[in-house]
């Protein structure tokens, strides 16, 4: 089934991702032309790679949950995909470093390290919880379908707003924590 | 000022000290993200020239003054709105990222999470208004301003901004007042109710009364008032039994009818204001459940008139009777029969917090269990097309099992506990008998046996209310909750609203007119941008374009599915908004790309769109939509059932039944949205030849990916992700070598590819 479609997988030899003036992801790469037609007038114009500056990148995990570093699609900024990398600690250390605090900032979410209280009133859950960045209270509505269980013992917590809170392992927290959770699962 | 939040004394006092003037600032809004995506409160204050950005945190600390609020600031930026353009906010999965563009570079100003979003899109609308005219409306921005936010008594956040409704203080005084207008109209049959309780609550003291005040104390005791008429007595406590027995009966069928009809008033009144509201109300609920939701609450709602509000009366006038007699027969006993009731209570209230959790989980799993099964009964072809049985079958038992653990789990402890609660409600019954058993033997207090073995039977009678009264405050407040979904979407408003004064339309021309059409689903994403063209009356315009490039929501727009953002659709050169939705319907109709047959014959769906057409008129309909031809071959003609359960129609059939309903309705304008796609190229064809006769003398929109269908257009519109690029006649397109000509040309070779040449 190889080879019936071509994805440029950018690696240390074909690209080198930059940060732009404003800390945001930059991309020099060795590919063929980008921002031509689809469907030029001669139908044979030449796509020989070549090296290029495509500016700002967006970067899009495909696998977030079981693999956040690996399968990253890299996109322009209408959504097109460029290419993507395979695995992001095969990049030299600098690279791989800005890469990772960007996909770091874009998937943000707390990783809820303790329940303090759970409470339930006409529909909606009110949460107290400890995270990895500090307190946090948020309220819950339609509580059993916000809560998805991605891969193994780790769930997924999406509050009213659309913020959304990591459990790591919920086998793994403290027997109090479990209790109010196990409600809900 | 626009405040979309307060702005705490303690940031101000910051800002002040950093010689930022909030007094002149234009807009404030507080955020509760920082740079690098960590929590924190940051202060975004906007001025005619600055956006100011004071990242930090809001500590409170014992100072010298007692205790203090202070704003531990880490980063302060600012950018000038002059080096600054096209700021706005990116969306990243939970959180955005508000960006502006600062000569060639796009530069990150702060970092909002979802529950400011929609704050930071208004500093970004108001940014650009104040580069494009100097100032801000603030007018049009009221809607955004903070306290609608939160709830205006509590000042607590509405846990859903959607549906402004505060948990916390909930009207429930309202709310019952509410539904207490809903049973006003059977006045008569409450007050009756009211009436029957109080007798059944009197009748049921007098059962024990009877059967052993006056039968120890008068009639078997020598020298009683009634000595010796046994007979008597014994015909007067069946006397009071069966009354006992008639007025429970009369309360009952009561109570049923007015609950029942008290509840069908209530559903009608529902479905009744859902048929008005505009579809977005749909779109933004799981639809699915919606109606699932109405019945279930109104059945909560059912039961708790019909069961749970006669109980609690007769039960409260049951309690205050016995307690009365008993208080007045002997006081102390009284008290002494109380004294475990409190025990009980909080036994009571334990042992259901442990069931409550124990049912969740229960009713959890076995929503985990059911969904598993109808997910491969649905998809039994896929499972066994990849054989992968076995793998459904184990998935199945570690459900069944997790299910059937918790099962057990409640039975047990039901097992384990009731016989425990049984035993403290009646403890007091214990008491009565040793402390009254020692009054009798003593002389004392006024007892005999007759007193005690009436005191022992009224006692029997208050262990029902009060096990109720344990019971009562959770289906209270499941009752409440229902009462407040339900009222909420009978109260809910329709966003679509008719106009105060509705124009009625007569001798339509059929003039269509879009005017810098602007609209968006949901915030932040524009659908349609900035459209404008004309159709004059009797002309078909074809409108072409990708997928998900807006043509339907453009059309949608002109039948006020929807209303525009901004700009204005104008038929006849009237507002859409300004017509009524009377002279709307009956002057455009539209064929859209999801056909919908309702449940019933052929002839009732194409009658649907005029109810009084003749059978002519409905076969003619038929004939020039092609569905005719298909129709008459089934057994049972134009009478074959359709829709949910009926006979399955292929998506090209369903198509035509839709066109002919739409043709029957004899619109001035017609919209056919894709109304052909799912048929061959030969059916197509053959409609098209007769829809071109029907547009005669008809405005006609016609929107097809196919561009061949579209020939015999005056002219075309170009919509692109929402723009719209190009518009002109189809060899003007073409000369222009656009979009259009693009679009052309593809499907021109793909027609070559196989031979066919246009
Ligand atoms: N009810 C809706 N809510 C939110 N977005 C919608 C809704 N309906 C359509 N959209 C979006 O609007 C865009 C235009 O859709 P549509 O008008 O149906 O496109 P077309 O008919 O040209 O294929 C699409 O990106 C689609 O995802
Ligand atoms: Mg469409």
């Amino acid at each position: 089934m190889n080879g019936i479609t071509e994805t440029i997988y950018f690696t240390a030899e074909n690209a080198v991702f930059y940060l732009t003036a404003g800390g945001l992801i930059g991309l020099k790469a060795f590919m063929p032309p980008v921002g031509k037609d689809d469907l030029a007038e001669d139908g044979e114009s030449d796509n020989s790679p070549l090296w290029q500056d495509l500016g700002r990148v967006f970067l899009h995990r495909a696998f977030p949950y079981d693999m956040p570093d690996k399968f990253i699609s890299v996109l322009d900024k209408d959504g097109k995909e460029y290419g993507m990398i395979k695995d992001i600690s095969a990049l030299p250390e600098e690279m791989a470093q800005i890469i990772r605090a960007e996909l770091k900032r874009k998937y943000f979410c707390p990783v809820i390290t303790k329940i303090n209280t759970v409470s339930a009133k006409f529909g909606y859950t009110y949460w107290e919880a400890d995270s990895d960045m500090g307190k946090l209270s948020f309220s819950m509505h339609d509580t059993y379908r916000n809560i998805a269980k991605v891969g193994g013992n780790r769930l997924i917590l999406t509050d009213v707003d659309g913020n959304r809170y990591e459990i790591k392992d919920y086998l793994a927290l403290d027997r109090k924590s479990f209790r109010k959770l196990e409600l809900y699962l | 000022m626009l405040k979309l939040c307060e702005l705490p004394k303690a940031a101000e006092v910051f800002f002040e000290q950093n010689n930022i003037d909030i007094s002149s600032a234009l807009a404030v809004m507080r955020s509760d993200m920082a740079f690098p995506g960590t929590k924190a409160d940051t202060f975004v204050v906007l001025t005619k020239e600055t956006l100011y950005v004071a990242e930090g945190v809001i500590v409170h600390k014992k100072g010298a003054k007692g205790r203090e609020t202070l704003f531990d600031c880490f980063d302060k930026r600012e950018y000038s709105l002059a080096d600054m353009s096209e700021p706005k906010t990116e969306t990243l999965i939970s959180t955005a990222r508000v960006t502006a563009v600062f000569g060639t570079d796009v530069i990150p100003m702060f970092d909002v999470s979802s529950a400011c979003k929609h704050e930071a899109n208004v500093i970004c609308a108001c940014i650009n208004e104040l580069k494009k005219d100097g100032k801000i409306d603030e007018e049009k921005h009221k809607d955004e301003r903070s306290k609608e936010k939160f709830c205006p008594k509590c000042g607590m956040r509405y846990p859903d901004q959607q549906r402004k409704v505060c948990p916390k203080c909930l009207e429930k005084t309202k709310l019952i007042k509410k539904m207490a207008t809903l049973f006003g109209r059977y006045k008569g049959f409450v007050l009756l109710l009211l009436v029957a309780f109080l007798a059944s609550s009197a009748l049921s003291v007098a059962v024990p009364y009877v059967s052993n005040q006056l039968l120890y104390g008068e009639v078997l005791e020598e020298g009683g008032s009634m000595y010796g008429m046994i007979g008597a007595v014994v015909l007067l406590i069946i006397g009071v039994r069966i009354a006992f027995l008639i007025i429970n009966l009369i309360v009952g069928t009561l109570s049923s009818r007015t609950a029942a009809q008290v509840t069908y008033d209530l559903k009608m009144l529902i479905f009744d204001n859902i048929n008005k509201l505009s579809l977005s109300f749909f779109t933004s609920r799981q639809t699915g459940g919606l109606m699932t939701q109405v019945n279930g609450d109104s059945t909560t709602l059912y039961w708790f008139f019909c069961d749970g509000f006669p109980y609690l009366v007769t039960n409260v006038l049951t309690l205050l009777c016995v307690m009365g007699v008993m208080l007045a027969s002997n006081p102390l006993l009284t008290l002494f029969a109380f004294i475990t009731v409190p025990i009980f209570f909080f036994a009571y209230k334990y042992l259901f917090l442990a069931f409550d959790k124990l049912w969740a989980r229960n009713w959890a799993r076995r929503r985990a269990l059911n969904s598993l099964i109808s997910d491969v009964l649905n998809g039994m072809r896929v499972v066994k097309s990849f054989s992968r049985e076995n793998e459904e079958g184990k998935r199945f038992d570690n459900r069944n099992r997790a299910h059937a653990e918790t099962v057990a789990e409640a039975g047990m402890l039901s097992a384990k506990s009731y016989p425990l609660i049984g035993f403290l409600l009646q403890a007091g019954l214990y008491v009565v008998w040793g402390v009254g058993g020692w009054q009798v033997m003593k002389q004392t207090g006024n007892m005999d046996y007759a007193a005690l073995s009436a005191f022992i039977a009224y006692f029997g009678l208050i262990t029902g209310p009060l096990q109720f009264f344990a019971d009562v405050s959770n289906w209270w407040s499941e009752c409440l909750n229902a009462m407040q979904r339900l009222f909420e979407i009978k109260d809910s408003v329709p966003e679509v609203r008719e106009a105060e004064n509705p124009v009625s339309l007569t001798g339509v021309k059929g003039d269509v007119k879009f005017d810098d059409v602007v609209f968006s689903y949901e915030e932040n994403r524009v659908v349609i941008d900035h459209i404008s063209f004309e159709v004059p009356a009797g002309k078909t315009v074809g409108i072409v374009g990708k997928t998900g490039a807006g043509k339907s929501t453009l059309v949608n727009l002109l039948t006020r599915l929807y209303d525009v953002t901004e700009g204005g659709i104008y038929i006849d050169g009237i507002n859409v908004k300004d017509i009524s939705f009377k002279s709307l319907r009956e002057n455009v109709a539209i064929v859209s790309q999801e056909t919908y047959l309702f449940r019933g014959t052929i002839k009732e769906n194409i009658r649907y769109a005029r109810p009084d057409a003749t059978d002519e008129e409905v076969m003619e309909a038929a004939r020039i939509a092609s569905a005719h031809q298909f129709i008459i071959k089934y057994p049972e003609g134009y009478e074959t059932m359709v829709g949910l359960g009926g006979k399955d129609l292929s998506g090209g059939e369903k198509q035509r039944i839709s066109i002919a309903r739409a043709v029957l309705r004899d619109p001035k304008i017609l919209i056919l949205d894709e109304a052909t796609a799912a048929m061959d190229t030969q059916t197509e064809r053959q409609i098209q030849a007769s829809l071109t006769r029907l547009a005669k003398g008809r405005t006609t929109i016609m929107i097809a990916h196919r561009l061949s269908t579209l020939r015999d257009a005056d002219f075309l519109v170009v919509v692109e992700n929402g723009k719209m690029p190009e518009k002109g006649t189809a060899t003007e397109l073409l000369k222009a070598k656009g979009v259009y000509y693009k679009l052309y040309k593809m499907q021109a070779e793909a027609l070559k590819t196989i031979g066919i040449e246009e």
